[in-house]
């Protein structure tokens, strides 16, 4: 029992001191935590309910994300039906399962006994589809950057042209649309992947919205795949009718760099963020160093005795 | 027993044979070289470009590289360190050129921006036509533009600078002359104001990106290049002590450096997925050139 204790000590410590200076801000930047500090105590002098608070959770949030196999995968680009990923899962649940039961059968053929215990066997198998929709997940949430950048690319672009719309049937994108065009000329499929082939239409058709215009197509977008950088551009194009075509430009221009401005300043903020993450792989780099020492001791050790 | 082998062999296979048949939902690609292979040769092509090699010069430097990574472990006669200089063969020329290439890339990026601006300030107050202007400043390019020099006595200028700028395989060159094609679709006037007051500072906001990257990836391959020369050196000093040389030979103590040089991918892989930098995208110039003309301009 004190070895339990003891191990369950030794890893609960690190956690504890994980959360602690997660807590006081050891891995946010100055200025965020700055605003950390004073939503926190907006939130307390406001005294959110139940219902409110429940609503703001992240894991709900995200059991609901994930409960929308449809929009995910949409939304991450991947052209088949939940079906036919189920399937997909199914299968990859199936060769870890039988590579595992190998596993384990040459591991008793050979006289060692069991390799992986049944219950290790079944948290293995069930890891696959959580890994699954995680991957999705990562996918989306890359298209979902990549398509930001490409709407602030378009942008600039529509600056440089002036006062050439974006399309011209907000129902239905053609290949001769500047944002059809724009989609083939850098070599990120993100936007690709929303343009071609009106694929973005199953996402709308999905929640029952047609845009009657080019400034709601470009909304609808942003809302539907969760792009910041189609809001704003849908800002401009809303009132682009009303401008000349040098104040258009303007516009456009000014959306573009402050876009590539906030890109470059979340950029700033998340690598350092992550120079204090780094520490952990460090250690890792380090610890290969004590290892290949470790191990010469050993040797010494043992051939000595 | 036989039964239970021959039960998990099926259950092998059933998932392999769908998971299969889903993946290549019965088109077998022929003849094609695969797409994984494609983009390996391209970040290769790519990365000789930044660095200032032709092709044929990058390939015979990275042999080399290969051949003295293993005539150095082979003097250390363990069989696991022969395996190791070959992966370290492949693995560190890019890791050791990584920092050389993205500050030329950068720098090249920056003297670009400023022939736009002297670009524009000439369009601004001459007469000169723009293939003129254009010509002009590619002979006369800085010694990071170099290769822009021929495609100015070239007679079609736009189309030699386009060739030449994607022989450099440079995103931020691409991105800087992409705003010129699609701008040529204004007036001389609005063209020179647009790209003064808000095309170049745009492109330098993007550099700015660019270097911040840089900036990262130089600070996790200078640690990673110097833990694992620390780590080469403290094999060297053990391997010399005959007692080592005998455990590193055998099968425990290859099993000992398997745990190492494991533990040490798996750290430089975390590092490289916690700081994982964003892409900056390459544009199609070709295309871009031939839409921008059909829509009314270039």
């Amino acid at each position: 029992m004190p070895e339990y204790a003891f191990v369950i000590l030794v890893l609960a410590v690190p956690v504890a001191g994980f959360l602690a200076l997660r807590r006081a801000g050891a891995f946010v930047v100055a200025e965020e935590a700055a605003i950390l500090r004073l939503s926190r105590r907006l939130g307390r002098e406001r005294r959110p309910t139940v219902a409110d608070r429940l609503s703001r959770h992240s894991l709900l949030r995200t059991l609901d994300e994930a409960r929308d196999l449809r929009h995910l995968l949409l939304v991450a680009g991947e052209d088949i039906t939940p079906g036919a990923w189920g399937l997909r899962i199914a299968a990859a649940m199936l060769i870890t399962l039988g590579a595992v039961a190998v596993l384990n059968i040459l591991s008793v053929v050979t006289g060692n006994g069991l390799a992986l215990s049944w219950p290790v066997m079944v948290l293995v198998v069930v890891a696959v589809p959580i890994l699954g929709v995680l991957r999705l997940r990562l996918r989306a949430a890359r298209l979902r950057d990549n398509a930001g950048r490409a709407f602030g690319e378009l942008a600039a672009v529509l600056a440089a042209l002036g006062s050439r719309p974006p399309l011209r049937n907000p129902t239905s994108i053609e290949p001769t649309d500047l944002v059809a065009m724009m989609s083939t000329w850098i070599d990120d499929p993100a936007l690709r992947t929303i343009v071609a082939g009106n694929r973005w239409r199953r996402l709308a058709d999905e929640a029952g919205r047609t845009p009657a215009s080019e400034s709601e197509w470009f909304q609808l977008i942003g809302e539907l795949y969760g792009i910041h950088a189609a809001l704003r551009v849908a800002e401009v194009v809303r009132v682009s009718r009303e401008l000349n075509a040098g104040d258009v430009s303007a516009r456009y221009l000014l959306t573009a760099r402050h876009l590539s401005r906030e890109r470059l300043a979340d950029l700033r903020a998340r690598n350092r963020r992550a120079m204090v993450t780094q520490v952990v792989p460090t250690i890792g780099l380090v610890a290969a160093l004590m290892i290949l020492v470790l191990s010469a001791l050993a040797a010494i050790h043992l051939g000595g005795s | 027993m036989i039964a239970v082998i021959l039960l998990c062999v099926f259950v092998l296979l059933a998932g392999a044979c769908l998971l299969a048949a889903l993946i290549l939902d019965g088109r077998a690609p022929r003849g094609e070289v695969p797409r994984v292979a494609r983009n390996a040769v391209g970040r290769e092509q790519e990365f000789a470009a930044a660095v200032g090699l032709t092709w044929r010069n990058w390939l015979i430097a990275r042999a080399a590289f290969l051949v003295v990574a293993l005539a150095v472990a082979w003097t250390t006669r363990v069989a696991f360190v022969d395996v190791l200089a070959l992966v370290l063969g492949v693995v560190g020329p890019r890791l050791l050129l990584a920092g050389r290439a993205e500050r030329r890339r950068i720098r090249q990026a920056r003297a670009f921006v400023a022939l736009l601006r002297q670009f524009a300030s000439r369009l601004a107050v001459s007469n000169e036509p723009f293939d003129a202007i254009l010509a002009d400043m590619a002979a006369n390019a800085p010694p990071e533009l170099a290769f822009l020099r021929t495609a100015g006595g070239s007679r079609d200028v736009l189309a030699a600078v386009i060739t030449a700028v994607k022989a450099s395989k440079s995103e931020l060159l691409e991105k800087g002359l992409v705003t010129l094609l699609v701008s040529r679709t204004r007036d001389r006037i609005t063209l020179a104001d647009l790209l003064q007051q808000h095309q170049v500072p745009e492109i330098e906001s993007l550099i700015d990106e660019a270097e911040e990257m840089r900036a990262v990836r130089s600070a996790q391959n200078a640690t990673i290049v110097v833990l694992a020369g620390a780590l080469g050196l403290m094999f060297a000093v053990l391997n010399g002590v005959p007692t080592l040389h005998d455990f590193y030979s055998s099968a425990a103590g290859s099993l000992a450096l398997v745990v190492v040089v494991g533990v040490f991918v798996g750290a430089v892989t975390a590092m490289k997925l916690l700081l994982r930098q964003p892409r900056i995208v390459h544009w199609n110039l070709e295309r871009v050139a031939s839409d921008v003309a059909r829509i009314g301009g270039a």
